[in-house]
């Protein structure tokens, strides 16, 4: 098999969701002068790693501090830590969580981009903080 | 084969079935110190990267049971004895664990009272049936006059 067919074959198993996240991130992620930029758009085999990695510590990160009322205790939680400390590379997974519903996501989101997408957003209201993100991240192309 | 039971039963033995009632569905959109303030807003003392939290003005922006205390005077609250039933009033339970809060229940009525599990759902249930190791026990009781049914 060739190269180009082999990576064809990996595309169609990958499947729609791996392969928008490819088109969606621009060439270049990280922080520069302020603004976020994506440095390495993540391979297809990458990526795959990046997801599971994500739903196991996102999973794990809601099961355990789902009775917390306090975001301290949330963001210092072990699996939102090893988020956070992925890097730019869990940006559109957060982005994509968040799209499922309002969570407490925007930690981690202000803490890898360095930005506060929700500034203008109502004292205290979740969602309307989590729909500024979202915006943030179709603004950018991130998420469609 | 029986429905499973919701995650909060096994993170606090005391519920039973015929012990309280499930009054919400899951919602991490508000707390249960908002909550027991009778708003559906995030309230959290110390200030959020990436977000913006509510804390009544004024009010120290600590994780310590005084600061919580404060933030219900903020709105109307005083503190009182106990969480014994009074005609006309409504209570809020502080609860905390090796001294740093981390829960608060509003009184329903004469048997229950109400409570956001963290982000989780909204139950009624009897005070002491919350207490344990999430969050600990109740170190404050605070009550107001109970507004009037049409109050804004």
């Amino acid at each position: 098999m060739s190269a180009t067919a082999m990576t064809k074959t990996a595309v169609a198993a990958a499947g729609l969701m791996i392969v928008s996240i490819q088109n969606a991130l621009p060439a270049t992620v990280g922080i520069e002068s302020g603004r976020f930029l994506v440095q390495q758009p993540p391979t297809i085999a990458n990526s795959e790693t990046l997801q599971t990695k994500f739903d196991a510590l996102a999973s794990q990160w809601r099961r355990d501090t789902q009775f917390s009322s306090s975001v301290t205790d949330m963001v210092l939680h072990p699996a939102y830590q090893q988020i956070i400390g992925q890097g730019a590379a869990m940006v559109p997974f957060i982005l994509r969580e968040l799209q499922k519903g309002p969570d407490h996501w925007y930690w981690a989101l202000g803490a890898i981009t360095q930005q506060n997408a929700a500034e203008n957003a109502p004292d205290g209201d979740i969602e309307a903080i989590c729909d500024a993100w979202l915006d943030w991240g179709r603004a950018r192309g991130i998420i469609v | 084969m029986p429905p499973a039971l919701p995650a909060y039963r096994a993170a606090f033995p005391k519920l039973t079935d015929g012990n309280h009632r499930q009054s919400s569905r899951y919602d991490p959109r508000y707390n249960c110190i908002g909550y027991a303030a009778g708003t559906k807003m995030w309230w959290q003392p110390t200030p959020l990267i990436g977000g913006k939290r509510y804390w009544p003005p004024g009010v120290p922006q600590q994780e310590t049971v005084d600061a919580y205390v404060k933030a219900y005077e903020f709105k109307g609250y005083s503190e009182c004895k106990d969480g014994s039933y009074e005609d006309g009033f409504e209570k809020v339970a502080i609860f905390a664990l090796n001294g740093i809060p981390k829960h608060a229940a509003l009184q329903a009525d004469s048997d229950f009272w109400t409570s956001k599990l963290g982000k989780a759902e909204d139950i009624h249930h009897k005070l002491p049936d919350l207490e344990g190791n999430h969050y600990g026990h109740v170190v404050r009781f605070l009550k107001r006059p109970k507004p009037a049914p049409n109050a804004p």
